[in-house]
């Protein structure tokens, strides 16, 4: 396990998603330019599409911590220690945060904020 | 070449010019280095893990240069995943990839065995009667399994008569998953253990045993049942610190623990094994069988000169390498890579990630007239699977000392965020050693 550097985690990233890699890039860049005009569109991340944002990340992050030991095979006895709760909580977090910016870019973004 | 080899320079070149734009990228090791002109021929023998490294880092790193790389076979098998499939975590094709997928561009691919090394003459020869004169030698063969020196035993029983060995290949593990299927819903007697001999990954045979206690355990047959560890030596582990930690864990999983027995016979009809003794040929039923071969370097090796001609290491046919450049004690121009060489430690996967890069350094560095600076320390690391969803991570070097890659996961703990590493990172952080990339 030497080295991960940036460029490391990198070719990892690509070699474990494989040829859709640019896609995702891609996509990826797309949520985050939407986001942003969601921001300016809603002016912050405040109205509907902010609310229905965070409701539907918290169930995606409560679903993702919920399956997380599932979906590698695992069970939750096979967590020991702060360790594997952290990443657990992470897998939740990124799950959450995930959904939140992607359903408040589609929603944000095609629609005028409330006055 | 393949069109994936083109599309991946592609990929490369893009991953450069990404890297060099990000602020503050670190440059792993030989990878953006500055490349040498030179009309270096290279030969190097094997494509396995060790073979395509050097050929991705040496096609990076020299410009002009001449590399051939010779191997009989064009399939190429993702090893660390093997206990995964004989455990029926992961099919046969998760471990199956192509050589040709990552041979670089530059390099020219010679499908056919080496017969014959000669390293006075500075050329090998190969099984089809081609020579290959060379101004370096990469060696990274490989080893070889010896099924048939264990009497009574040949490949093909590999899933038959409950035996199971998935150091045989895709097939061989996924048959042997079939072997393990059966013991977990009967139960019975299981023996597990290791050759006398040197092997790759001294890891997996503990962690086959972890695997089958799970599944009995799961499938509530395991008070009907025996574990049987049968250990080459007096000890479960070559390093202190590790051995005493799996102690404990066979202790805790109530394996039966039968120090200094060698496999030397097997009775497949009436699933009986023999066993070598200090007391004398002992024999022992089994329901299951973990057989792991005796494994040697390849009849080509050792028959030659670059073989050790004294010492431990020189009964199996090592090569004589030195253990911190990986440059041949007698032939200058000859470097040494992965399981074929005579050096205390590091038979396993990660072991060809350092090893790689310090080779390859002293062979440029001998092009170069510069001479090389780093060292091979002996890294070799093991995530020692303990149960289906946990691992521990245990990294060591040539002084036994533990060598923790992660700082805040203890080496002896036993962790899911192990598990997950094994089960998502290491095959991708694997293809990306062999492209040069990690």
């Amino acid at each position: 396990m030497k080295d991960f550097t940036p460029s490391v985690l990198f070719a990892i990233a690509q070699e474990t998603v494989g040829a859709v890699f640019w896609i995702l890039v891609a996509l990826a860049i797309a949520v985050a330019v939407g986001f942003v005009v969601a921001l300016i569109r809603q002016r912050g991340f405040r109205g509907p599409a902010a609310r229905i944002a965070v409701w539907s990340g918290v169930i995606a992050g409560v679903i993702a911590a919920a399956t997380a030991p599932m979906a590698t095979q695992a069970g939750f006895a096979n967590l020991n220690g702060m360790l594997d709760w952290i990443l657990l909580a992470v897998a939740g977090l990124a799950a959450m945060v995930a959904l939140a910016v992607v359903v408040f870019a589609l929603l944000g973004a095609t629609r005028s904020a409330a006055v | 070449m393949s069109d994936r080899s083109r599309f991946t320079l592609d990929r490369r070149q893009m991953l450069a010019a990404l890297a060099a734009a990000s602020a503050g990228a670190v440059a792993p090791s030989g990878v953006r280095a500055q490349s040498v002109a030179t009309k270096a021929r290279i030969v190097i023998a094997g494509a396995g893990a060790a073979g395509l490294t050097m050929a991705s880092r040496l096609a990076q790193r020299l410009d002009g240069a001449e590399i051939v790389i010779v191997d009989p076979r064009i399939d190429h098998v993702y090893q660390p995943g093997l206990t995964l499939v004989g455990a029926g975590l992961k099919p046969a094709t998760y471990v199956m990839l192509r050589t040709g997928d990552f041979v670089p561009r530059s390099v020219r691919f010679v499908q056919e065995s080496v017969a014959e090394f000669d390293p006075v003459g500075n050329k090998v020869v190969t099984d089809k009667g081609t020579q290959l004169p060379y101004d370096f030698l990469v060696v990274a063969t490989g080893l070889v399994l010896d099924y048939t020196a264990i009497e009574g035993m040949e490949f093909g029983l590999i899933g038959r008569e409950g035996i199971a060995s998935v150091y045989g290949g895709p097939q061989a593990a996924e048959a042997s998953w079939r072997a393990l299927d059966v013991f977990r819903q009967r139960g019975g007697v299981g023996l597990f253990g290791r050759p006398q001999t040197e092997m790759k990954c001294a890891g997996a045979p503990l962690k086959q045993t972890f695997l089958a206690d799970d599944y009995l355990r799961r499938s509530g047959k395991r008070a009907a049942s025996e574990i049987i560890y049968n250990a080459q030596n007096d000890t479960l582990f070559s390093v202190p610190l590790v051995d005493a930690k799996v102690r404990e864990l066979f202790a805790r999983q109530e394996f039966k623990i039968n120090f200094s027995h060698v496999l030397t016979r097997i009775d497949p009809a009436r699933h009986i094994a023999t066993y070598a003794t200090a007391k004398g040929p002992v024999e022992l039923k089994w329901d299951f069988l973990n057989l792991i071969p005796p494994m040697r370097a390849p009849l080509a090796v050792r028959n030659s000169a670059l073989r050790w001609q004294s010492g431990p290491l020189s009964a199996d046919g090592w090569i004589d390498v030195d253990r911190t450049t990986l440059r041949h004690q007698r032939f200058a121009n000859v470097f040494g890579v992965g399981d074929i060489n005579g050096v205390p430690k590091g038979k396993t996967a990660a072991s060809v990630k350092w090893q790689a890069p310090v080779a390859a350094d002293h062979l440029v560095g001998t092009i170069t007239g510069k001479g090389g600076t780093e060292r091979y320390n002996g890294y070799t690391s093991c995530p020692l699977i303990t149960k289906i969803g946990q691992a521990m991570l245990v990294e060591f070097d040539y002084e036994n000392r533990l060598t923790p890659s992660f700082p805040f996961i203890g080496p002896l703990e036993e962790h899911w965020l192990v598990w997950v590493i094994k089960e998502t990172m290491l095959k991708p952080n694997y293809t990306a050693m062999l492209r040069g990339l990690a």
